[in-house]
């Protein structure tokens, strides 16, 4: 989207990709974007009400998946006994730091109406292996959630659904389980442009809010979710 | 895509004169969007 964006207006885009509330946290201390898309609305709020960024707006959705390794017996139903079962190692995002791992704690904060005591006891299995600052990076190529679940650092690891699909991509035989609507939970992804941004920065974003940026959604990870809908 | 990106000129046609580099910093799970 960027290319094509920079393609027919000749600006040029320059991307950094990280988890969002690390990214937060760099332009908070003062590094320099113009635009911030975040996996959450909280992140590029917190700037906007800081007074560095403009109106924060919705631009995408995701949910969360459970990505499972092979030959592991689990469906949406069993889902929740399988994550609370003492000899299935569970793999989350880092709270507060990465999005995803904040949903992954909403999930289990849902899973104590179901099951008394759930909550405490997935927070203290979850293994918090992605989206800190010091998690460990996978070899060039691959990706991080299916690297780790690969590895056997989780058996089970809450993650986008996106995410998901990726490393099924790559890992053949690694799945992908919904959540059940009793867990579910859903990622809202929100915008804003940064104080003193360049005019090409207001274009972009309003290039990737707009109808005409549909196309360009298909053919990524994301093109089965309601993208650029109101919510 | 074809007319998203006649769209995308429309829609920038009173854009800057000048080229910006605009830096985008993004959720890691945006990239190849």
């Amino acid at each position: 989207m960027a290319k094509a964006f920079a393609a027919a207006t000749g600006n040029k885009v320059e991307a950094k990709y990280g988890p969002s509330g690390l990214l937060k946290n760099e332009i908070a201390g003062g590094a320099q974007a113009d635009v911030f898309a975040s996996a959450n609305m909280e992140h590029p709020q917190a700037l906007h009400d800081a007074g560095k960024g403009g109106p924060v707006l919705l631009f995408a959705r995701n949910k969360l998946c459970a990505l499972v390794k092979p030959g592991l017996q689990v469906d949406s139903a069993s889902l929740l006994d399988r994550m609370l079962d003492p000899n299935v190692k569970l793999g989350t995002s880092t709270l507060k730091a990465d999005p995803s791992g904040d949903y992954a704690f909403e999930v289990f904060r849902k899973a104590d109406a179901i099951k008394p005591g759930a909550q405490a006891a997935l927070e203290k299995k979850a293994q918090q292996l992605t989206g800190g600052p010091t998690s460990a990076t996978p070899p060039p190529g691959r990706p991080v959630y299916g690297w780790h679940v690969a590895e056997g650092r989780a058996d089970i690891f809450l993650t986008y659904c996106t995410n998901a699909a990726a490393a099924q991509r790559e890992y053949s035989g690694q799945q992908s389980v919904m959540l059940p609507d009793a867990l579910e939970v859903a990622a809202d992804y929100g915008l804003t442009v940064m104080k003193d941004a360049p005019a090409g920065a207001k274009a972009f974003a309003q290039f990737i809010l707009s109808p005409s940026a549909r196309p360009f959604w298909r053919g990524t990870a994301l093109r089965r979710l309601p993208i650029g809908r109101p919510p | 895509m074809r007319a998203a990106l006649i769209a995308l000129a429309m829609l920038t046609m009173a854009g800057p004169a000048v080229a910006d580099t605009i830096k985008l910093f993004a959720a890691g799970s945006l990239r190849g969007a």
